[in-house]
């Protein structure tokens, strides 16, 4: 098994993940960190396995898949992580305001079910520093959304890195 | 391979990538379509954190309509947007465009000169300088994107080309 095939997208989605767990780092590079990842698993994947051939589309759109796909299982497990040992995160911090927020708009037998669901989510944390509502929550939209980013990263890093080759 | 498959070909991709992108962009801008109220606030709420994944959504840094923030800044809202813009312009515009590198490099500057300047502290963030700049990143990736998109499924499985038919 060759194992430099991997390496490429482990490391860059690993990195990837570090940066979003970086509070000024994120915001200034955004929506940029996955894309940015997979063009550097790309290009990673050239000169580790010493690559001179051009890249395909396919191999593109896969590359940058898995990169956001590791990315997403590490940055939510930073988080999860943070989460367990701080027993508190953005979620818990801004719940009273979101609280007091639809509160005003009197919602009814709406609200309280919501804010069941979203206060029994705030207890487990502050008590345990788990939440499988929670977890489950931020690792299946960071898989949807980086998995669609890395895709995009690729398919543009795939141009570039053609064109310069 | 005749011009009619072609053209299917091609406006299915880029039919889904607008509709993909309408999707996106509807949903960061949504307190701008809909006023937010009692059916839609616990909405908003989700919309909030599903963004969080892709930004910092500081509210001195995002656009905001009706008293509620967009749930991207106003950088991230301008790359969207100026993608979606290209998206519409693809509907129309069918002809297969395969932009100079180089073009990526100089739409990237401004961009980056003003995340620079921004963080150096010699420009105050500026809103509409951080959306315009995104908007000229957004479309002109989504103009490399798409022609790469179109290379791999239409010109490298047909080896045809919409331009040979014209």
């Amino acid at each position: 098994m060759n194992s430099n095939k991997y390496l490429p997208f482990l490391v860059c989605g690993f990195g990837a993940a570090v940066l979003t767990t970086v509070p000024y780092i994120k915001s200034f590079t955004c929506c940029l960190i996955v894309p940015a990842a997979a063009f550097g698993s790309l290009f990673l994947n050239l000169k580790v396995n010493n690559i001179s051939t051009p890249i395909v589309a396919k191999k593109a759109i896969l590359f940058g898949f898995l990169t956001g796909l590791i990315a997403a299982l590490f940055s939510s497990a930073f988080e999860i992580l943070i989460t367990y040992i701080t027993h508190t995160n953005d979620f818990v911090e801004s719940l009273p305001q979101t609280e007091s927020l639809m509160r005003s708009l009197e919602l009814g037998s709406l609200l309280d079910q919501t804010m069941g669901l979203l206060n029994n989510m705030s207890k487990d944390i502050l008590a345990t520093g788990f939440s499988l509502l929670y977890a489950f929550t931020i690792t299946f939209s960071n898989l949807i959304i980086d998995s669609i980013f890395g895709i995009i990263g690729g398919v543009i890093g795939m141009s570039v890195i053609n064109k310069r080759t | 391979m005749n011009f009619r498959h072609i053209i299917q070909r091609t406006l299915i991709i880029r039919i889904s990538l607008f509709l993909l992108i309408l999707i996106w962009v509807f949903g960061f801008s949504f307190p701008f379509f809909s006023h937010t109220d009692q059916q839609t606030i616990i909405l908003y709420q989700l919309l909030h954190k599903l963004y969080s994944g892709v930004c910092h959504q500081l509210e001195y840094k995002s656009i905001s309509s009706f008293g509620y923030h967009f749930h991207v800044c106003a950088r991230c809202s301008g790359i969207y947007i100026g993608a979606f813009l290209a998206s519409v312009f693809s509907l129309f515009y069918l002809k297969q465009k395969h932009l100079n590198i180089k073009y990526l490099y100089i739409a990237t500057i401004p961009i980056i000169a003003d995340v620079l300047f921004q963080s150096l502290n010699i420009l105050d963030y500026d809103k509409l300088s951080a959306f315009l700049t995104g908007v000229i990143f957004g479309f002109t990736v989504f103009v490399f994107f798409i022609s790469t998109i179109e290379n791999y499924f239409i010109i490298h499985k047909t080896n045809y080309s919409l331009n040979e038919f014209k």
